[in-house]
């Protein structure tokens, strides 16, 4: 990899890039490689951020800003939260270095391109070479050149959050610059999306996937408001062997303005699946390559584009390792024996036990 | 966990009014009896299911042969030959014309440790010796078809040849007809001692690696582990082939014309004769006949379960079917290498799925076991119930004609309506009288009782018996119990359940998952053979069980649903394979569901709902 590069395409990625374009871009483009649909986008590497600190002198100007004050915010790191505000607004007033805001509207222009949609609406996601989940600012829905490199700075702003600060003070790590990736995707209109588990949640049966799903984006899924549709599929041979359809009465969509919003599902769609069995079916067949690829049982996020043809439509935004069960210990079921004779003895003398004494 | 619940007690099932002296047809050991305390304790104790698996219908009097005869045969290997160490055998007991049957476990633990010894060195030797044992006893099998193929029924001579003196016999053909017959119920008795030589084994360890399978997938369907250890190349699928052979011969020989312009077998043969094509078609028919058009067009073990020699216009309707396939391109061809290559795949990702060492080796033991034993619980079906039986019934159609001719019955289909020991004692009426020269008792005797017990038959029918009586037991250890009746906790429930539900009043049906997928569609409820005709393509069959013989219409319809059967039934074998939606031992599918109805078919959780 070239480490001066400032925007990569996500396919050009392999999970050793982390420290090139962070863990979320790198994911995606192991996953990409992988043979995996993912949202088309690109990466905006790590020397990108660093190159807008240092070249703008943003990183100096921050840092002259917060030593003054570095004793108070050692002994109150609440202080950290005004400062972040000021340092913030700093950032987002800053001008984007020509050569990495060309860099990336060239690869925006292309991205329109591929999907055959001018001004298309992306995801502005942070991808930091390391898991901080929610640190970070999101945003959706980005339309326009101008918006994109708004957002980006955002992203990039958002590595001065007070709780972002502190943690690297604390650390003894640089406080004025924390390099973070962005990645820049597709939006996922999403008609249906959630999780699958390439193994049963509530058993450990590793030859089960287990998906759950409703109507609209993920997040309704994740707060809870919906009792989702959930699918089993054995991963062997591809039956859907379990089918539970709950009614689904609101889904998050987007409004026009990016801003997710909660509606009333209508009524004839409430009780319908989310999932065509053909759908189950290839996500599950995805979630089986996912495992195979990653070695390990995998926790996916999934969507279903209305403005594709299945089965294009069914999108994996995010894949990481199952850790609930694949953590535990695993012993065998039964004890093992010399023949399947003493199997069969045994099995015979414990019989099948038919009522509760 | 189900709650303890009783059924009915044996000794409450009510009467049927008009059948008053019922059990007079049946022998005196199937009764439940209140009048010795020890034995009707004893039954009272027991849970007695009814075996609507084998007996749809009720029980004509000779029919009985069967149940008779693996009475012993499952029995006498449980509990004296290999000493199933906590199993004894399955009792038996008949009621309104139906049979309930009752595994008997053993209870003291020393006793089981005893037997465990045994098990282990005599069970041992069978499954070292499988695949040997197993070519030897087809071996056996084909001479006791051929012994009774040879045994010759023909009516007693005015005369007796002058053989028999010039040659020193000293026998009559009065007395050697006695013979035959003893013969014949001999060789029926036999048929069915081969049939539990290797069978009881052979659930065993199909019952140990489903279970395994279960324990280790806890979500794994049954239809999938059987996907594991079936053969690929049964010998149920070989008459289905013949046929397909036959069509394609048709279409290459140019005389499927002749076959599909005219309905008799009789006229498509006749015309087939005329021509030397048609002749070349014949003789590929007639070697094709043997043995494979002994399969009965239904499960063989009723007496009006013909086989298609008997009816060659069931044969003949399916190559009709298959040459319409053959001339619109369609590819008849089983694929057996891709599906060799698919249950190798199958199985070797399951065994990837496993985390542990340990159970990676104890699944390869168990597959291993299981794959050897699976051939003969597939094919052994063909043998004595297809077969061996369908030969039986043709020789007992012929002893029947000797009674018609002297007047004891007036058709050859009354014969089912004594037992065996009453055709005994019959027999000896007719020889005794033909040696005297008088007339016998029987043409007085018989025809009044065999009318008065055709109409309890029909009372029979009418009545709907309770799918168990008596008390369920906390465990069940006998194989069988298990597997091909599948007495389980689930389905006591959904009996208790449909025992007090109202058939008109159910919405929807609980079976076993025969087969995966779901499936929507207009029913077609057919009762018997003859109803075939009727299907649409693209129906779901509903049937209370199917046969072998009716292969070529699963390659019509949508789905199938069974009143009885577990997932090694027929239906659920064939769907599988054909990737149907199968439901089968629905119990009451026929009764609830009405030819023309939507229904959905769920063959991954054995659901049935009517919509």
């Amino acid at each position: 990899m070239d480490n001066k590069k400032y925007v990569y395409w996500l396919e050009q990625l392999a999970k050793e890039d982390v420290y090139t374009a962070g863990k979320k871009s790198c994911n995606l483009g192991e996953m990409a490689r992988a043979g995996m649909p993912v949202p088309p986008g690109f990466a905006i590497t790590l020397a990108a951020y660093e190159k807008f600190i240092n070249d703008t002198g943003l990183g100096r100007a921050i840092l002259a800003y917060l030593n003054p004050l570095i004793d108070q915010l050692r002994e109150n790191v609440d202080l950290f939260e005004e400062a972040s505000i000021y340092i913030r607004q700093m950032v987002e007033a800053t001008l984007v270095p020509a050569e990495i805001k060309e860099a990336i509207l060239h690869y925006y222009r292309e991205l329109g391109n591929r999907c055959g949609i001018p001004d298309v609406a992306v995801a502005v996601r942070s991808s930091g070479p390391i898991s901080m989940p929610g640190q970070f600012d999101t945003f959706l829905n980005v339309r326009g050149e101008e918006e994109v490199i708004e957002k980006v700075v955002k992203v990039w702003a958002s590595s001065f959050t007070g709780r972002a600060m502190a943690y690297r003070l604390q650390r003894g790590m640089y406080v004025e610059s924390s390099p973070i990736g962005v990645a820049v995707l597709k939006m996922v209109n999403a008609r249906s999306s959630g999780v699958m588990f390439t193994l049963d949640p509530v058993t450990g049966d590793r030859s089960r996937i287990f998906i759950e799903g409703s109507w609209g984006l993920g997040e309704s899924l994740v707060s809870g408001q919906v009792t989702p549709d959930k699918y089993v599929v054995d991963k062997v041979t591809l039956e859907i062997s379990k089918r539970v359809i709950c009614p689904k009465s609101i889904e998050l969509v987007y409004d026009a303005s990016g801003n997710v919003k909660s509606v009333e599902v209508p009524l004839s769609r409430q009780t319908a699946p989310c999932l065509s069995d053909a759908e189950v079916v290839h996500l599950a067949r995805l979630g089986k390559l996912v495992e195979k690829h990653y070695m390990f049982p995998q926790d996916i996020e999934w969507a279903v584009d209305a403005d594709l043809p299945f089965p294009e439509n069914v999108i994996l935004l995010q894949t990481r390792p199952e850790t609930v069960w694949t953590q535990k210990e695993v012993k065998p079921v039964t004890q093992p024996r010399a023949s399947a004779l003493e199997h069969i003895a045994s099995s015979l003398l414990s019989g099948k036990k038919l009522f509760s004494s | 966990m189900l709650k303890r619940q009783t059924f009915i007690s044996p000794h409450e099932v009510p009467a049927i009014p008009g059948t008053e002296g019922w059990e007079r047809m049946y022998p005196y050991f199937y009764r439940f009896s209140k009048d010795d305390p020890e034995r009707k304790a004893y039954e009272e104790s027991m849970l007695w299911f009814y075996d609507g698996l084998h007996y749809p219908e009720p029980m004509y009097p000779f029919d009985l042969i069967w149940d008779e005869a693996w009475f012993l045969a499952l029995s006498q290997n449980n509990t004296r030959i290999f000493m199933v160490p906590p199993a004894l055998g399955v009792d038996h007991r008949i009621i309104n014309g139906y049979i309930y049957i009752t595994p008997v476990p053993v209870t003291d633990p020393q006793e089981v440790e005893k037997r465990l010894q045994h098990f282990l060195q005599r069970a041992g030797y069978y499954y070292e010796h499988w695949d040997e044992l197993y070519d030897r006893w087809k071996g056996k099998m084909e001479e006791l078809i051929a012994e009774l193929e040879g045994i010759d029924l023909r009516d007693l001579p005015e005369m007796e040849d002058e053989g028999v003196v010039y040659n020193g016999i000293g026998l009559s053909k009065g007395y050697e007809l006695t013979k035959k017959y003893n013969h014949l119920i001999d060789c029926g008795l036999r048929a069915w001692q081969y049939h539990f030589e290797f069978l009881n084994l052979g659930y065993a360890a199909y019952v140990t690696f489903a279970d395994f399978c279960r324990k280790v997938f806890p979500g794994i369907a049954d239809s999938t582990i059987t996907k594991m250890i079936s053969g690929i190349d049964v010998i149920l699928f070989q008459p289905d082939e013949r046929l397909k052979e036959l069509a394609k011969a048709a279409v290459k020989l140019g005389v499927a014309g002749i076959i599909k312009s005219f309905d008799r077998p009789e006229e498509i043969i006749a015309h087939l004769g005329t021509s030397e094509a048609g002749q070349q078609w014949l003789d590929q028919f007639e070697k094709a006949k043997h043995p494979w058009f002994y399969i009965s067009s239904g499960t063989g073990w009723y007496h009006d379960h013909y086989c298609w020699l008997d009816r060659l216009e069931i044969p003949f309707m399916s190559i009709k079917s298959y040459i319409d396939k053959v001339e619109k391109g369609d590819n008849l061809e089983r694929p057996l290498e891709k599906l060799r290559a698919e249950r190798d795949r199958i199985v070797a990702e399951y065994e990837e799925l496993l985390v542990t060492e340990e159970d990676r080796k104890t699944f390869r033991q168990l597959l291993g076991v299981s794959q050897t034993v699976f051939p003969y619980v597939e094919d052994h079906l063909f043998y004595v119930e297809h077969w061996f039986h369908s030969v039986f019934w043709q020789k007992m159609r012929e002893l029947s004609r000797i009674f018609v001719n002297h007047g004891f019955f007036s058709d050859v289909e009354d014969i089912w309506y004594l037992n065996r020991y009453e055709i005994q004692e019959a027999l000896y009426d007719l020889v005794t009288a033909w040696a005297t020269g008088v007339k016998a008792r029987g043409p007085s005797y018989w025809p009044p009782e065999i009318a008065w017990r055709k109409g309890v038959i029909q009372k029979f029918r009418e009545f709907t018996p309770p799918p168990a009586l008596g008390v369920p037991p906390e465990t069940v250890n006998e194989p069988f119990t298990i597997i091909l009746w599948g007495i389980t906790t689930k389905r006591l429930e959904s009996w208790l359940e449909a025992d007090q539900a109202r058939p008109e009043e159910l919405t929807e049906l609980k079976g076993f998952a025969g087969s995966a997928g779901v499936v929507e569609g207009v029913a077609r409820v057919i009762r018997s053979v003859s109803e075939l005709s009727t299907l649409q393509e693209g129906e779901i069959l509903v049937a209370s069980t199917t046969s072998p013989s009716w292969a070529p219409i699963f390659t019509r319809i949508k789905a199938c649903v069974t009143d009885v059967g577990g997932i090694m039934s027929h239906a659920a074998i064939v769907c599988r394979e054909y990737g149907l939606p199968a439901v089968v031992g629905a119990g009451y599918a026929t009764a609830v569901i009405k030819t023309g109805q939507r229904i959905r078919v769920d063959g991954n959780q054995g659901i049935v709902s009517l919509l």
